[in-house]
């Protein structure tokens, strides 16, 4: 059978489609699936910096398409989990360089060969997007609790639905409970009103994040994170379970708190559990 | 003025006159029909601009020509052609009319997605627009859905949407002003009726009405208000009645 190709896009930049791309794959290669990750930002990627992998890049997507290299001298496996795999972006060239057939074409294969492949949307509406929709049989919409940002979501549905790609599910990313409790974010509830689409999962705003990031060890790893929790529940879910929405306004619990403690983080406070410095 | 029989509508624009057909599906019946309207009343069409709407009925360059002479010999101008067959809209240019619905400005495409209906008169669109869709049609539009911020409604006739109305809304396209918006939840970032434009209040964010509304020209200004305030002015339900 083969594999699920699933879309991470957004319309809007910087909403976290590369950031849920890689927390993702990792949280579903951690969970034992085969993983593809396709970067699909041609001229700006990222997914590798974020991953970690960035170091060992030789070959990319356009070197494949255009007859350079064999998808397998490409793929990179990640470091931590062989059964992840990364096909890198060019960042020489732009996206007038991948076709949406060709695309499509090159997710056919890597779906014969993994679990799922998932693949990272450029921002905007233009050839990059279309092309990173092209081989997908389901998208994922990221999009933040602010307006401009529900307004770019709203379009590429739109879009979405021309193109025959229907159902696209919508994770909803950076809330902040105390802004939304205040009445100066969105809630969950305003967002669905306007884009009226199946809810996949929502990620609060966490420092963990940018941490993750910086380090290359992306927060779904990280059991201390709020943000790696709301992506290892959606990892859940992608694989058909049902778990219910996290609750947002959560203090850790007495009992999360005393074992911390115990562990000798005095203060109660989050610690940091990977080992891995950051990178200079 | 608006005259209606079975298969032709003959409605006043301030471009000129509008001929809209429905369910019409042979060409002969189109001619035979115009040529009984010129003949009957030759002087209510001297001098006038006609545009066709002719829906999806393919139209051959000889045959508009036909029409196109037709128009002439009774002293009026075939201006343009409104289609959504392509072939009718290359005939027309061809033979150096409008094709399309003209407003304003050059129109984007039409967005015609899998619900849509349309017979002659009015659009039925049964599904939520999202931001960046684009609906206009010659007759009015009804919408089964919201009409999100970023999309756009552009009628000839009257505009009904059954849902909320965040986007923006033109109505009486090709001038009738006498036309109306209504919505159950009236919350557009814009408002036109003929030549009119209406915004709403600064500072009012998402704006909640209480109760269906209904926008409408009155004295050169476009109001807004409840369904029931509306209905109760004696001039309007008239007009309700004869149509």
């Amino acid at each position: 059978m083969p594999g699920r190709v699933i879309t991470v896009t957004s319309g809007k930049g910087g909403v976290g489609k590369t950031t849920t791309t890689a927390n993702l794959g990792m949280g579903l290669a951690a969970s034992g699936s085969k993983i593809a990750l396709v970067d699909a930002d041609i001229g700006l990627r990222n997914l590798d910096v974020v991953i970690g992998l960035e170091n060992r890049i030789v070959y990319d997507i356009c070197d494949v398409i255009e007859g350079r290299a064999r998808l397998r001298q490409a793929l990179i496996k990640d470091k931590r989990f062989p059964d992840l795999c990364l096909l890198p972006a060019a960042q020489t060239r732009d996206k007038s360089a991948v076709k949406p057939q060709e695309m499509g074409a090159l997710c056919q294969q890597l779906a014969s060969e993994f679990d799922f492949v998932l693949v990272d949307c450029p921002a905007g509406i233009e050839q990059g997007f279309r092309s990173a929709i092209a081989g997908a049989n389901e998208v994922v919409i990221v999009t933040t609790p602010e307006v401009s940002a529900v307004r770019d979501a709203d379009r590429i549905i739109g879009l979405l639905e021309a193109a025959e790609k229907h159902n696209p599910k919508l994770i909803i990313n950076r809330i902040r409970p105390e802004m939304v409790k205040r009445g100066d974010m969105m809630s969950v509830e305003d967002v669905l009103e306007i884009l009226a689409v199946d809810l996949l999962g929502i990620v609060p705003d966490d420092e963990a994040i940018v941490v993750a990031t910086n380090r290359g060890e992306p927060a779904v790893l990280d059991q201390d994170s709020r943000a790696g929790q709301a992506f290892r529940n959606i990892v859940r879910r992608m694989k058909g379970e049902a778990v219910p929405l996290m609750n947002m306004d959560e203090q850790p619990g007495f009992f999360v708190r005393l074992s911390r403690w115990l562990r000798g983080d005095s203060n109660g406070r989050v610690s940091r559990r990977s080992a891995s410095k950051v990178r200079s | 003025m608006i005259t209606m029989n079975d298969r032709i509508t003959i409605k006043g624009t301030k471009k000129g006159l509008l001929f809209a057909t429905r369910d019409m599906s042979d060409v002969a019946v189109l001619i035979n029909e115009m040529t009984t309207r010129f003949e009957s009343t030759p002087a209510f069409f001297r001098g006038a601009q006609i545009t066709l709407a002719t829906g999806d009925l393919v139209l051959e360059e000889s045959e508009l020509s036909r029409i196109k002479e037709l128009c002439e010999r009774h002293g009026a101008s075939l201006a343009g052609v409104i289609s959504t067959d392509e072939m009718s809209r290359g005939a027309a240019r061809n033979l150096g009319l409008q094709s399309e619905l003209r407003i304003e400005r050059p129109l984007p495409h039409t967005h015609n997605g899998d619900g849509d209906e349309e017979s002659g008169e009015a659009l039925l669109v049964r599904r939520t627009l999202r931001s960046g869709q684009l609906v206009e049609f010659a007759g009015s539009v009804t919408v089964i859905g919201d009409v999100n911020p970023g999309a756009e409604i552009i009628a000839g006739g009257d505009i009904v949407v059954w849902g909320m109305l965040r986007g923006s809304a033109h109505a009486g396209a090709l001038g009738d002003e006498r036309v109306v918006i209504c919505a159950l939840q009236m919350a557009p970032t814009l408002l036109r009726i003929g030549s009119r434009i209406g915004r709403p209040p600064e500072g009012q964010g998402i704006r909640r009405a209480p109760t269906p509304e209904v926008a409408w020209v009155d004295a050169d200004q476009i109001l807004v208000d409840a369904w029931d305030v509306w209905a109760r002015q004696d001039r309007n339900r008239t007009r309700i009645l004869q149509r």
